[in-house]
């Protein structure tokens, strides 16, 4: 199948998932026991234009099936209501904060498919023995850590010499680039190790029994015989087959590692949105609720798309 | 050219050390093409191995020489094996399906082959030394940019070939090569072995169980039983004289299409476990000519005439009816 | 009536077997003393415990010492205890609502990859929204809108874990149809409940069991995550709202380690011997599933 017609087939996969995912997200607040919009209504203090603004945003008055047309013109034109907590926009208060959340979530991917493939590696090469039987213990051992936990344990042992609240220091507003970029990356530093070792362990299993099975395989028979060497063997042909596997996953684990980004959030106060969507949580602000899961949602499917793309470039046998 | 003497090679199992090959004995002149027969489990497939050293895990050469115009190629260092691999010995397996790397195209990886052993290569030139190869071996060249699970399993096969090529060896190995493939293709691959052969002077090992295959496409042929070499020879000698016990009954279970009815004879029994073989020759507890000696120790290769066929079997000058 | 009595003696037979793989395996026998170590302690905890959990019994924030060996928290209550009681709502909770995930992702994995096609495919793609979905967003609206008690906790976390199950067992059942086994029983006219009952699900069994195991550490986890963010039962305790007010107390600034060590050390020994006995399971059961299909 050829990479255009693929980008097509997943460009129509993921719009409508993520039509189903408004329309999940439309009907999770309506149908609630003692529906939440109203209940917000009566229980926030409003003032009568923000009354005014709210009927225009959601039909109130209107019968269900046009407010549901309302919805779904405020989700693509990202006009995601008004916060109850703060009064203001619900949309630039969580947009503003998706880049400081992806920056974390990136960091954390790289990071940890990079050290997952090569202990992967070193596991699935020496399969049964000693190093492998503890890499995979090790790994089980991670996996069933909560991420909030491991912040804190983090942040209790480095509080010292690191940073461990925000994004930023405050005092350092005037410095230079150079200096707030490396703030930037001191402060960048615990969450994004928190994470690592959250999704680590999936990483390092997946890649060890990808090797493992790679090995049997008769290509890398073949490439001996080529002459390569054991190095050679690695690098061209065990890395390329190994990687298949773990670039699928992350796409398929990005919702779990949101809600690992959401927890390290909240411990190391970094301004993103998971730390918004606790904050809400805590003050019932649904609108900014919902908004926040939309967004998250939408991000996971433009993150699964791409993977999916960058999978078939790697590749070039799968099918739509 | 190849000078294999007592060679011996040993897998370690679970249950004990196997061994696979017995104290082997073959030679092979320039551009002579020498078969390698016998069931499954024979240990050709093992010999094939252990002459370009990539046995398995657990698998190893435990006595032996392997003369390739005379350099000993069991005491040769690993660093000093893997050039000698596929520049002067080169094997064509038989899992085609699998041979090539699915995520890289076909010209790549024969150019792959080309650029390991000739540094200085550019990478252009190998793509096209590839192209070159694949038409020889029948692949349009254009063809060369697909990735192998766009091709039919014949051509896959063509494409081994085309990459076994690649740095002109001496020594072609083709191990079952056409075993997964059906007969008409089967027919076309060993056209092109047969063509290749000509116009490279290629000296070949050809590993199959099937007696049809190797009659049609080799000189010589050697008959494997349990690790053992039992009979080497032309394939004349071989087919119109057989000596051996065991070969005689191969043969006889091939039925006749042009002479008159035959009764077809089964060899009765099973081949031994290699992990505990017994003493002797390996097949005297089938063989319905055994005798004492048999059973104490194995024979040695005897030559039975001047045309370097020989046999290891005491009975090798039986001329009675062994096989009902 | 023989041949009943001959089958349960056959299902037996295979149990000892698994018993004698599984028990060759060492992590997998860990796993089963620290999971016994945990039951023993939910069990007896009464007994265990040197205080009420949820008493006032000492000062406020008093730190580790012979008479509070874990300290008390910001009420006064001794922390051991509570770390012991905890035991039982992670192990409630998290089998619980494991159940729960595990029978909806089965029948939905079972119902999908039977029943292929428009029917399969819509269901398939349904289970695709639920993965797209952040798991931990989701059950931290669901909690929020619901409101705090053991039982939403249990089926917030039951009903957000299932699309995992669904998709291994559709991929498992829809390779099962095409085994030949399968198509022969077709082809003689085996309805459809009858092929489910006595094909599909005994192959697909062993694959169930394993990833039900597996499913146990994810719920715990996410229960006392809940708990920690402050939507969980608020008169339960559980180690996610010892946590919690350890991290709201300045717990880690002031490097308190016997108030947040010992709860998040729990959780995770407790998920990990499930873990450990799934992973095992995984390994036990899988050949076996390839060697009985055919």
């Amino acid at each position: 199948m050829s990479m255009h017609k693929y980008i097509l087939r997943r460009l129509i996969d993921s719009a409508s998932t993520l039509f189903f995912i408004i329309v999940a997200n439309f009907f999770l607040f309506r149908l609630m026991p003692g529906d939440p919009i109203k209940l917000m209504i009566k229980s926030y203090r409003l003032t009568q234009s923000m009354i005014v603004r709210l009927n225009q945003l959601y039909g109130m008055d209107k019968p269900m099936w046009q407010q549901f047309f309302i919805y779904i013109r405020n989700m693509l034109t990202f006009d995601l209501g008004m916060s109850f907590r703060y009064h203001t926009p619900a949309a630039p208060l969580i947009l503003d904060k998706v880049g400081n959340s992806i920056l974390l979530l990136l960091a954390a991917i790289t990071l940890a498919m990079s050290i997952g493939i090569v202990a992967g590696l070193i596991a699935g090469w020496f399969h049964g023995k000693p190093i492998d039987i503890s890499l995979v213990t090790s790994s089980l051992f991670f996996y069933c850590m909560p991420t909030f936990w491991i912040a804190m344990v983090f942040a209790a042992a480095f509080v010292t010499i690191l940073p461990i609240s925000g994004m930023h220091t405050l005092t350092l507003y005037n410095a230079s680039w150079f200096g707030r970029l490396l703030d930037l990356g001191k402060h960048l530093i615990l969450p994004t190790m928190v994470m690592t070792i959250l999704y680590i362990g999936e990483m390092l299993i997946l890649a060890r029994n990808e090797v493992s099975n790679i090995l049997t395989q008769d290509y890398i028979n073949t490439a001996k015989a080529k002459g390569l060497s054991p190095r050679q063997i690695i690098f061209r042909h065990v890395l390329r087959n190994a990687s298949l596997p773990l670039v699928s996953n992350a796409g398929i684990s990005l919702a779990f590692l949101v809600g690992g980004s959401l927890q390290a959030e909240i411990i190391f106060s970094w301004p993103g949105v998971g730390r918004l969507m606790y904050g809400a949580a805590m003050a019932r602000d649904y609108t900014v609720l919902q908004g926040c899961f939309y967004i998250l949602s939408l991000t996971v499917v433009i993150a699964n798309f791409l993977t999916d793309i960058a999978y078939k470039y790697l590749d070039p046998r799968v099918e739509y | 050219m190849l000078d294999i003497k007592d060679l011996q090679v040993e897998y370690t199992v679970p249950g004990g050390v196997a061994r696979a090959v017995n104290k082997a004995n073959l030679n092979l002149t320039e551009g002579e093409s020498l078969g390698l027969a016998g069931e499954s489990g024979c240990g050709k497939t093992t010999l094939g191995n252990a002459i370009l050293r990539i046995l398995p895990e657990g698998g190893q050469i435990s006595g032996g020489e392997i003369n390739l115009d005379g350099i000993d190629l069991v005491e040769l260092s690993e660093e000093k094996m893997r050039r000698i691999r596929w520049k002067e010995i080169s094997m064509v397996f038989q899992g085609a399906m699998n041979s090539f790397d699915p995520t890289m195209n076909i010209e790549n990886q024969i150019a792959e082959a080309i650029l390991i052993h000739q540094r200085d290569t550019s990478k252009e030139t190998a793509l096209e030394r590839a192209r070159e190869l694949l038409r020889l071996c029948g692949i349009n060249p254009l063809l060369g940019k697909s990735y192998p699970h766009e091709l039919s399993g014949g051509m896959k096969q063509r494409g081994c070939i085309a990459m076994a090529l690649a740095l002109q060896p001496k020594l072609l190995i083709a191990d079952e090569i056409t075993t997964a493939l059906d007969v008409m293709t089967q027919a076309q691959i060993f056209t092109l072995l047969r063509d290749m052969k000509r116009k490279f002077n290629l000296s070949m090992i050809i590993i199959s169980h099937d007696l049809a295959v190797l009659a049609k496409n080799c000189d010589r042929l050697a008959i494997m039983y349990a690790g053992h070499i039992v009979e080497i020879g032309t394939i004349q000698d071989i087919f119109d004289h057989p000596r051996h016990p065991y070969v005689k009954g191969l043969l006889f279970c091939i039925p006749n299409f042009a002479g008159g009815r035959k009764i077809i004879a089964a060899i009765k029994g099973a081949p031994p476990s290699l992990l505990a073989p017994p003493p002797g020759c390996p097949f005297h507890p089938r063989c319905p000519i055994s005798i004492s000696e048999c059973k104490t120790a194995a024979p040695q290769l005897l030559s039975v005439n001047t045309n370097n066929h020989s046999v290891a079997c005491y009975r090798k000058d039986y001329k009675g009816v062994i096989w009902k | 009536m023989e041949s009943s009595r001959r089958r349960i003696r056959l299902q037996i037979h295979d149990l000892l077997n698994l018993w004698r793989v599984f028990r060759a395996n060492p992590m997998g026998l860990i796993g089963l003393a620290m999971l016994a170590f945990f039951v023993a302690i939910a069990i007896f905890c009464p007994v265990f415990s040197p205080y009420d959990p949820r008493d006032t019994v000492g000062e406020f924030l008093a730190p580790a010492s012979p008479a509070h060996i874990l300290g008390t928290d910001q009420l006064g209550r001794d922390i051991l205890s509570r770390v012991l009681y905890g035991t039982r709502i992670s192990l409630l909770v998290g089998i619980t609502a494991a159940a729960i995930s595990v029978f909806i992702g089965t029948s939905i994995g079972l119902v999908s990859g039977y029943f292929g096609k428009a029917f399969g495919e819509v269901l398939m793609r349904f289970t695709d929204m639920f993965l797209v979905m952040p798991q931990l967003a989701l059950m931290i609206i669901l909690a929020a809108l619901l409101g705090r008690s053991l039982f939403i906790i249990m089926v917030v976390v039951g009903v957000t874990s299932w699309p995992w199950m669904a998709r291994i067992i559709r991929s498992e059942v829809l390779s099962l149809k095409q085994r030949p086994f399968v198509e022969r029983a077709i082809s003689i006219g085996c309805s459809d409940f009858y092929l489910i009952r006595k094909h599909i699900l005994p192959n697909v069994m062993p694959l169930i069991t394993a990833n039900a195991i597996l499913t146990i550490p994810w719920a715990i986890v996410s229960e006392s995550t809940l708990s920690f963010i402050g939507l969980g039962d608020p008169t339960a305790i559980s180690w996610g709202s010892i946590l919690s007010g350890a991290f709201s107390n300045s717990a880690i600034i002031l490097g308190l380690w016997y108030w947040f060590i010992p709860a998040g050390l729990a959780i995770v020994l407790l998920s990990m011997s499930f873990a450990l006995i799934g992973h095992v399971m995984d390994e036990v059961l899988n050949p076996r599933l390839r060697k009985r299909g055919v």
